[in-house]
């Protein structure tokens, strides 16, 4: 048995495990939405707390006045609600938009914090700290800047959150604003469904699992408090912060009713870096946590924490032997001696990413058909492949932060103005 | 670049810098080259028979003469070959020359021809070019006839019952007409109606020249061997042999069963072609192939191993020596005892696998393509003559049955394990009925020796290592339980084919519960979207 066979033995053992890891998730995630989407997702409450809503934001100006008329149209009690928008060194008209909304709305509670680059510019959790000290809600919503929610978003992850006090946090779902602007952000667009979505109401259904994902999410306010406010080292906040919420004994709850819409990169260099980014956050998180996969006392969150290891360790060095044999083995350098190593393994590989993909986009209006079947195909062997390359990044990078003991600072999306993609396309189709 | 690639690439650049030091630190040899270039007759050796071909002869052409020495080989004679300007002065010394369709002659090899033939040798002469020019200078215009169509309807006995007629193909026809004392055979081109091979005197004419038509090829085969027959009668009559080809271990044992069985029953001589074996020789599946074979044996079968397959650039006749050793071992040790060699037949021209035949008396040959192996030109004579092997060589196969046609040399009726029954049976059939003698490979001695083991097989005993052996069925006593010795990572990897029978029947159940998700959901969809709708 030669080196090759060996790591193409270990490549077919981890994909595959993995894959069935991922059906299993999918298989609980999809029994949960099913349950859930018979319901309206609301648990009425006799009185509703204050909400402190923060949105973090760094030269956000083209997007921040649609986030904050969104929040500001909330089927929320008006006055059970404050808006906190911490305008955090940015360059740009952010602090002029704000106060134009201020000017225009004041009636309401919207306090724009703007930092300069000695208190801020520090990163996406400096800023939540520095909201959260004049913050006045017992409960704290978090909305990034390019965020859209549905009226009805923070009413039902509040009454959820409300209804349960072992519960910690409540996320909602987040979808793609503006899926049709690129076939990148169709490719984002499933990603999210299939691997955010349903991959977290999976987790949720068998362990009580989730991970915030950073946007539409509500969280005690003594939470917080208790754990000292956000981790400023933490690219990933919202990874770091949920495995804290396990520890202290609470959990969080996925309610994907609770939608809210972002915008997505929709050029492949903004997407590449913000990958890289959420990917060097979650390496530091799963440094940072490792050892409490051997903690009895941990609980449920040594599975998270074991998933995110097998996402990033088996995953990635599975899927770099398996793509690196297949094309030396085309170029004719090595090839596997393994018995009965079939073409037939990678066509059903294939067969049931493409299904498993599939029944996500089912559950939702409007996602499911022939041409999305097409995309996740050729997105098995385009986007997918950009994971490597994200993570093998994301880790040179960390180790070249390490080395340099460089600062966390904001690593902004840069943002793209939809009114001007929805003229240039109404251009295109009149010129046509 | 694949490592075969670079392999090669490197030795082309040290091949091309030892060419270019050689050029400039010796040119006194350079000197020696040409003196010895002057005299380039001295460079054909001497042999029984010399084939003379064009000068300018194509590739197709020289595949001609590599096919002409083939059959030579096969009947034992000891070949010189060489082109026309390289043999004129080289004619005198051979009393047997043919002369290989040779289009534009020299007058210098034309008036060589002419004084060998005056001197009484003979003279094959292929071809119609050659015959025109050489009936020119003779001022002989009146002594042959041509015809310009170029297809030719031969008939031909191979035996009193045995006739076959095919067309061939040449760019003319010439026949000729004055002073034949013997011609065989028919060839109507139009209205035309010639003979297939004729004698004029000394000379033999045979006006089809294109050894790629099988049916030429088995004409020549047959005729050259009366030619060279310098005694009264019929030259030595050769047997074919039933071969099983390419018998594997790893294929049905029942089939192979089946097969043994039907020879058997049929009571015909058969012999079994088996492929090598490096590795788990003792595993239960190789016993159960071997305790199969060892039947055979004892039952009028016999044994002979196919070579290893070469997959180097080049035949390393020290590496091939080395498995041939090994897979050798593996069926003695079982009590088979291969007796002959199995080889594809360009290897008789390779020096590299010239070393390998030469530890085998007995050599089977296969028409398996190995482009690896060119006629060697420059060699000039067939070099692995000087081994005496017994040859068998592939029949040139004129229809399905495959069947032999040519009883001048031993030939092989090769027969495939697909195949079907009732086919192997129809081909036995043909055999039994050929006017080539069938016959049984232990009615012959064998021998042959490795880095391990000496064998011989004479006055129909097995003599291995010095030691007396058996070929009498003796059935196998198999284990209860064989250890494999497989450690984990061997017995996973040797069962991935079960695996992947084990991944397909989960994948078929996950994908049926997807499906199943897939109709609910879009079932759920249709009636919350649209039913709601149609009711607003």
């Amino acid at each position: 048995m030669t080196l090759v066979d060996i790591l193409s033995l270990y490549a077919i053992i981890a994909i595959w495990g993995l894959m069935f890891l991922n059906i299993f998730l999918s298989i609980g995630g999809f029994i949960y939405m099913i349950r859930v989407n018979k319901t309206d997702g609301r648990i009425p409450l006799a009185e509703y707390p204050m909400v402190s809503i923060m949105v973090p934001a760094h030269n956000e100006g083209i997007v921040l006045r649609k986030t904050v008329e969104a929040l500001l149209a909330f089927d929320y009690p008006k006055d059970k609600y404050e808006i906190i928008v911490i305008n955090d060194n940015s360059t740009d008209n952010s602090a002029e938009v704000l106060k134009s909304i201020q000017d225009d709305n004041p009636d309401r509670k919207l306090i724009a914090i703007n930092t300069d680059n000695i208190v801020g510019g520090k990163g996406k959790s400096n800023a939540l700290n520095i909201a959260l000290s004049v913050a006045s809600g017992s409960i704290i919503a978090i909305y990034d800047a390019d965020n859209t929610p549905a009226q009805d978003a923070l009413i039902i992850l509040i009454e959820n959150l409300m209804a349960n006090d072992k519960l910690g946090a409540v996320i909602g779902k987040f979808r793609t604003r503006n899926r049709n602007a690129s076939i990148l952000t169709r490719f984002v667009n499933i990603e999210t469904l299939a691997y955010q979505c349903m991959n977290q109401a999976g987790r949720f259904f068998f362990f009580k699992l989730c991970t915030i994902p950073g946007t539409n999410f509500v969280i005690r306010r003594s939470i917080i408090d208790e754990m000292g406010g956000w981790d400023t080292k933490a690219l990933s906040e919202d990874t770091e912060i949920s495995f804290r919420i396990y520890r202290m004994g609470y959990y969080i709850k996925f309610m994907p009713l609770a939608v809210t819409w972002e915008q997505e990169p929709q050029y492949l260099k903004q997407w590449f870096k913000q990958r890289t980014r959420w990917a060097k956050g979650n390496i530091y998180v799963l440094l940072k946590n490792f050892k409490y996969v051997f903690d009895k006392k941990a609980g449920s969150m040594r599975l998270d924490v074991l998933y995110y290891g097998l996402v990033y360790v088996l995953m990635l060095t599975s899927l770099i032997c398996s793509d690196a044999i297949f094309v030396l083995g085309v170029l004719g350098f090595f090839h596997s001696t393994l018995g009965g190593f079939s073409t037939l393994l990678w066509g059903m590989a294939i067969l049931l990413f493409v299904l498993n993909v599939l029944i996500t986009l089912s559950v939702e209006k409007n996602e499911f058909g022939f041409q999305s079947a097409l995309l996740i195909l050729l997105m098995l062997f385009t986007y997918s492949k950009l994971w490597v390359a994200v993570v093998v990044n994301a880790a040179f990078l960390s180790v070249q932060d390490k080395l340099y003991h460089k600062e966390v600072v904001w690593d902004k999306t840069e943002r793209v103005d939809e009114s001007l993609n929805r003229k240039q396309k109404k251009k295109h189709n009149e010129a046509k | 670049m694949n490592f075969n690639m670079m392999f090669k690439y490197s030795m082309l650049c040290i091949a091309v810098s030892g060419i270019i030091l050689c050029t400039f630190a010796k040119p006194v040899f350079a000197a020696e080259d040409a003196v010895v270039l002057e005299g380039a007759n001295m460079e054909i050796p001497e042999g029984d028979i010399l084939v003379v071909y064009s000068d300018a002869a194509s590739e197709a052409e020289v595949e001609a003469v590599s096919d002409i020495v083939e059959v030579l080989t096969y009947q034992a004679f000891q070949v010189s070959f060489g082109k026309a300007s390289e043999c004129t002065n080289a004619l005198q010394r051979f009393k047997y020359i043919i002369c290989y369709d040779i289009d534009k002659s020299q007058p210098a090899f034309l008036q060589a021809i002419m004084e060998r033939k005056e001197a009484g040798a003979k003279i094959m002469i292929i071809g119609n070019s050659f015959m025109k020019s050489y009936m020119d200078m003779q001022n002989k215009q009146d002594n042959y006839v041509m015809d310009d169509k170029k297809v030719g309807k031969i008939t031909y006995y191979f035996d009193s019952l045995t006739v076959k007629e095919g067309l061939v193909e040449e760019s003319e026809f010439l026949f000729l007409v004055k002073g034949v004392n013997n011609q065989e055979g028919t060839l109507e081109v139009g209205t035309t109606k010639g003979y297939v091979v004729a004698d004029v005197g000394n000379i033999t004419h045979m006006p089809v020249s294109d050894m790629q038509n099988k049916l030429v090829k088995a004409i020549f085969a047959r005729e050259v061997a009366y030619w060279k027959w310098t005694y009264a009668g019929e030259p030595h009559a050769y047997a074919q042999y039933i071969v099983l080809n390419e018998v594997y271990p790893f294929q049905e044992p029942e089939k192979l069963m089946e097969v043994v069985d039907l020879m058997v029953e049929m009571q015909v001589p058969f012999v079994i072609s088996v492929m090598p074996v490096y590795v788990n020789g003792d595993y239960p599946a190789m016993q159960r192939f071997c305790e199969i074979l060892r039947y055979a044996q004892d039952n009028g079968g016999t044994i002979i191993m196919h070579c290893p397959i070469n997959q180097k650039n080049e035949i390393d006749a020290k590496l091939m020596d080395e498995y041939i050793t090994m897979a050798i071992q593996y069926y003695i040790n079982q009590e088979v005892y291969p007796m002959a060699l199995q080889v594809p037949s360009v290897w008789m021209y390779d020096e590299n696998a010239i070393e390998i035949l030469s530890h085998f008396g007995t050599i089977f040959t296969t028409n398996e393509e190995d482009n690896l192996v060119e006629f060697p030109e420059d060699k000039h004579t067939n070099e692995v003559y000087a081994d005496g092997h017994q040859w068998v060589g592939a029949t040139v196969a004129l229809d399905y049955s495959g069947v032999s046609y040519t009883k001048t040399y031993s030939t092989a009726v090769y027969i495939g394990m697909e195949e079907d029954s009732d086919i192997i049976r129809e081909k036995i059939n043909a055999c039994r009925n050929s006017f080539v003698p069938l016959k049984s490979l232990w009615d012959i001695e064998h021998n042959f020796w490795t880095e391990e083991d000496q064998m011989s097989y004479d006055n129909r005993i097995i003599t291995l290592n010095g030691e007396r052996k058996e070929k009498n069925y003796q059935a196998t006593v198999y284990e209860d339980e064989y250890d494999y010795h497989r450690n984990m990572l061997k017995k996973f990897s040797k069962d991935l084919a079960e695996e992947n029978r084990k991944l397909v029947i989960a994948v078929v159940i996950v994908s049926s519960i997807f499906l199943i998700f897939l109709l609910i959901a879009r079932y759920n969809n249709k009636r919350k979207f649209f039913i709601k709708k149609d009711k607003e």
